[in-house]
């Protein structure tokens, strides 16, 4: 056996709404009476209760005040005290008796209201009860420190043995300036700020419930009327037993309103009683208008006994008093309004004190909304999808034409051939235009702009390029001299190869002893004895002596010819013209004798008289 | 159960699989702001029995049936049967699942806990002559029995805790309800507070990020 205190959960969910939607099944038999009485009795006592407790707690605190001779500061100090509970988040239960106590021991309503205050800031340093802060207070006023000094603030021993009060407050003040107001403002605090507010709005309603239920109960007092709210359960029973048939004829509709209506009974909480509302509402409209179980409807709403009775009393509570569902549509609406700025800042911590009733309830109604509005959605995929493959098929069939196509056909051959790039992007385009293909059409003329960009700018790009230079525009002067000079040594090289030179040799066939004498007088032999003549004429007279020394041969020559042509008895002369081609450089006079030898030699063997043997016979 | 956080079961998984730092101090900062409670409750539990006949018993601690007999008090284990946990427990017909809560493990501790809520007066007493099988009936020879041992016990406290299942009676006590009650829900905004600030120091590190 062990005994378990929940503090922090989760709801999970589906078992709750699995059960509601089992208490909705039994509808008929026993979950409408049982279900619905013990929810509003709750709700309604919680309300009424915390109305009760709270003027009784004010009662006792004027009788208090009467007594001490303040009954006139009731109001002010009223006042003074639901300030501080709204600023700090510290419930009545604490800050009355507190205030009640430090004004009793001071006799002083600005001195008992300026140790309240302390009380709090001692409370929020220490973590204690603002009761307890204040007994200490109070305590030290008159004169007992040790409650002071058990409260572990740090007060020095000296100041707490002076037992000077204003000594030990000031150093109190100096130690918990401001703890309530930080605390205050933590996220605890904003808690505990929140809780009594809607501790106070609470209240407010259980006395709006308190005074309409009087006066539909014609109740005199709380606890009368606690007695009829008791017995509430039973008469609503009763009242629900005598429909019972017509929600089992209707129990589709009527499940909704079932679940609907648990969810705002079976609830602690008023903002969710409040949304739920709006909920019932609709239902009720709808089971009005169609007729359908019209007197689960006018009991529900207008029957002043069982469930139509409290339902009723609450509506009054909270200004709700109408006789038309349009009306209480309107009115719910704003008390809806309300009860979202009073909760808003509950909401947007994600937490609450939900009791797992209402709540959950409602988000069952919701749920199932939620189910029907993604069946739809589905629905709606479901033909898109249809339509999306009707899209395709059409392509498809678009892409089948496209084999007969003579522009296409001929584009695709084209591309098949060796083509540049350039060309290759504007066959593609035009495919893609032809195929309607908007963007890989795009995508191509894109491409293709870039590529005659690229283009038109390398064109540019070679237009402006500069001359060429001269690489040789800066050479030294020097060099060209130099080139100049080697020119001119190239030329002068050639200028050294030996010219053609042609020798005209006019000979003459004379007799032996003619030939001997002629040639040792004149030298104007012929054969060796004239080919040594000519020999040393030129060795020994250089350029100008061989000119003057042929010139006189030829002259000689002449003569001699003609002397003997003239006294010969051979009778007979020939003159033969021997001509000597020097190939090549005549460097040495060995060369030109070898030259004029061969010559004399080939002309010989071509049956010429030879004068070689008999000059030398001659001689 | 006191408070609903939605999303604090999978608040708890991500911390452990992602951040066990901090769930690591999250169960710190829990048992700091329980703690309390627990000490409290530990310190309600009185040293000796409340009734002098509690505490020990002369014969068998089991009947003839072999079945154990109504335990008698032990402080220490009645304190030591108190504590915090953290470990989630079943999910109950309502559809909650507790994750953080305080247990008063042992059944004397449960009994001092709890007497006297259904039957401020003691269990209707029959005596001898009922069904000794029906434990709804007192079947002592003195008919003040249930009276006298409620009475010994002291006062019932109203927890000032509200439940998913049971309300009213079922949420007074004399020693977790009663440090519950005195608390005047320090304890429960400390707690709501160190899952706030864990939850935000999750969030900053940004574990999660919108795809689109």
């Amino acid at each position: 056996m062990s005994l378990v205190i929940d503090i922090v959960g989760q709801f999970s969910g589906k078992k709750a709404f699995d059960q509601a939607e089992s208490a909705a099944e039994k509808l008929g038999r026993t979950v409408k009476t049982a279900l619905i009485g013990v929810g509003v009795t709750a709700f309604a006592k919680s309300a009424i209760s915390a109305f009760a407790a709270q003027e009784k707690q004010l009662n006792l605190f004027k009788n208090s005040l009467r007594t001490i001779g303040f009954e006139f500061a009731t109001s002010d100090s009223l006042a003074f005290l639901n300030s501080l509970k709204l600023q700090y988040g510290v419930v009545d239960e604490q800050l009355i008796p507190a205030y009640q106590q430090l004004l009793t021991t001071t006799r002083s309503l600005a001195a008992s209201q300026n140790l309240t205050n302390v009380a709090l800031d001692i409370a929020a340093r220490q973590n204690i009860s603002v009761t307890a802060a204040a007994d200490a207070l109070s305590k030290a006023y008159l004169g007992n420190t040790k409650s002071v000094g058990a409260l572990g603030l740090g007060i020095s021993k000296a100041t707490l043995a002076s037992g000077d009060f204003s000594a030990i407050l000031k150093e109190i003040t100096n130690i918990t300036k401001g703890s309530a107001a930080s605390a205050a403002d933590t996220f605890s605090g904003k808690l505990a700020k929140i809780k009594v507010a809607a501790d106070s709005a609470k209240v407010s309603i259980g006395a709006g419930l308190v005074e309409a239920l009087m006066q539909i109960s014609q109740s005199t007092d709380i606890d009368q009327l606690q007695g009829k709210i008791i017995n509430f359960g039973n008469s609503a029973a009763e009242t629900l037993a005598n429909v019972g048939k017509l929600i089992s004829e209707n129990i589709v509709l009527i499940k909704s309103f079932a679940i609907v209506l648990a969810a705002a009974f079976t609830v602690n909480k008023i903002a969710a009683f409040i949304a739920s509302l709006q909920t019932i509402i609709k239902v009720v409209k709808q089971l009005r208008n169609a007729l359908i179980a019209s007197a689960v409807a006018r009991n529900f709403l207008f029957n002043p006994i069982g469930a139509a009775a409290l339902t009723a009393g609450m509506f009054a509570a909270i200004g709700l008093v109408t006789k038309g569902v349009e009306a209480l549509s309107d009115s719910t609406t704003r008390a809806t309004e309300n009860l979202l700025n009073l909760f808003g800042a509950s909401k947007a911590l994600g937490v609450g004190g939900d009791q797992g009733g209402a709540a959950k309830y409602a988000e069952g109604a919701a749920a199932r909304a939620a189910a029907d509005a993604k069946a739809a959605a589905a629905a709606q995929l479901k033909a898109t999808q249809a339509q999306t493959k009707a899209l395709k098929d059409q392509a498809k069939l678009k892409k089948a034409q496209t084999l007969f196509d003579l522009d296409q056909i001929q584009i695709l051959a084209a591309l098949q051939g060796q083509v540049t790039e350039d060309e290759k992007l504007r066959l593609s385009l035009q495919l893609a235009l032809i195929q309607g293909n908007a963007s890989e059409a795009e995508r191509l003329a894109a491409q293709l702009a870039i590529s005659q960009l690229q283009t038109t700018n390398l064109a540019l790009a070679i237009a402006k390029l500069p001359a060429a230079l001269n690489p040789f525009r800066d050479y030294p002067v020097d060099v060209l001299e130099a080139i100049n000079d080697i020119n001119g040594i190239q030329k002068a090289l050639d200028g050294l190869k030996a010219p053609k030179l042609s020798v005209i040799v006019d000979m003459v066939t004379v007799g032996g002893a003619i030939g001997g004498g002629a040639g040792g007088a004149g030298g104007g032999g012929l054969g060796i004895g004239a080919t040594g003549g000519v020999i040393s004429a030129l060795g020994a007279g250089g350029d100008q002596g061989i000119g003057r020394s042929l010139e006189q041969r030829r002259n000689d020559l002449t003569n001699l010819e003609l002397a003997l042509g003239r006294g010969g008895d051979q009778g007979k002369s020939g003159r033969t013209n021997v001509t000597v081609n020097v190939a090549g450089s005549v460097i040495s006079n060995k060369d030109l004798a070898d030259t004029i030898r061969m010559q004399l030699v080939d002309s010989s063997a071509s049956g010429s008289f030879s004068s070689i043997g008999r000059v030398r016979d001659y001689q | 159960m006191a408070t609903e956080v939605k999303g604090l079961i999978e608040l708890k998984k991500a911390l452990k699989d992602y951040a066990p730092n901090l769930a690591a101090q999250l169960d710190d900062q829990m048992a700091l702001a329980l703690g309390g409670i627990v000490k409290k409750a530990q310190s309600y539990a009185p040293v000796d029995s409340p009734l002098s006949n509690w505490s020990y018993r002369k014969r068998s601690e089991k009947n003839a049936e072999g079945q154990r007999k109504f335990p008698l008090y032990n402080s220490a284990r009645v304190v030591k049967g108190i504590k915090y946990s953290s470990t989630p427990r079943r999910t109950n017909k309502k559809g909650f699942k507790a994750v953080y809560y305080i247990i008063n493990k042992s059944a004397e501790g449960a009994i001092y806990e709890t007497a006297g809520r259904k039957n401020p007066n003691g269990q209707p007493w029959v005596g001898r002559k009922g069904d000794p099988n029906d434990h709804s009936v007192s079947h002592s020879n003195n008919p003040q029995a249930g009276s006298d041992f409620i009475q010994a016990m002291g006062e019932l406290k109203q927890g000032n805790i509200e439940s998913s299942t049971k309300r009213g009676r079922y949420m007074k006590g004399r020693l977790i309800f009663r440090a519950w009650a005195e608390d005047y829900g320090k304890a429960n905004a400390a707690a709501l507070t160190a899952i706030y600030n864990v939850n935000e120091q999750f969030k900053k590190k940004q574990y999660f990020r919108k795809v689109i």
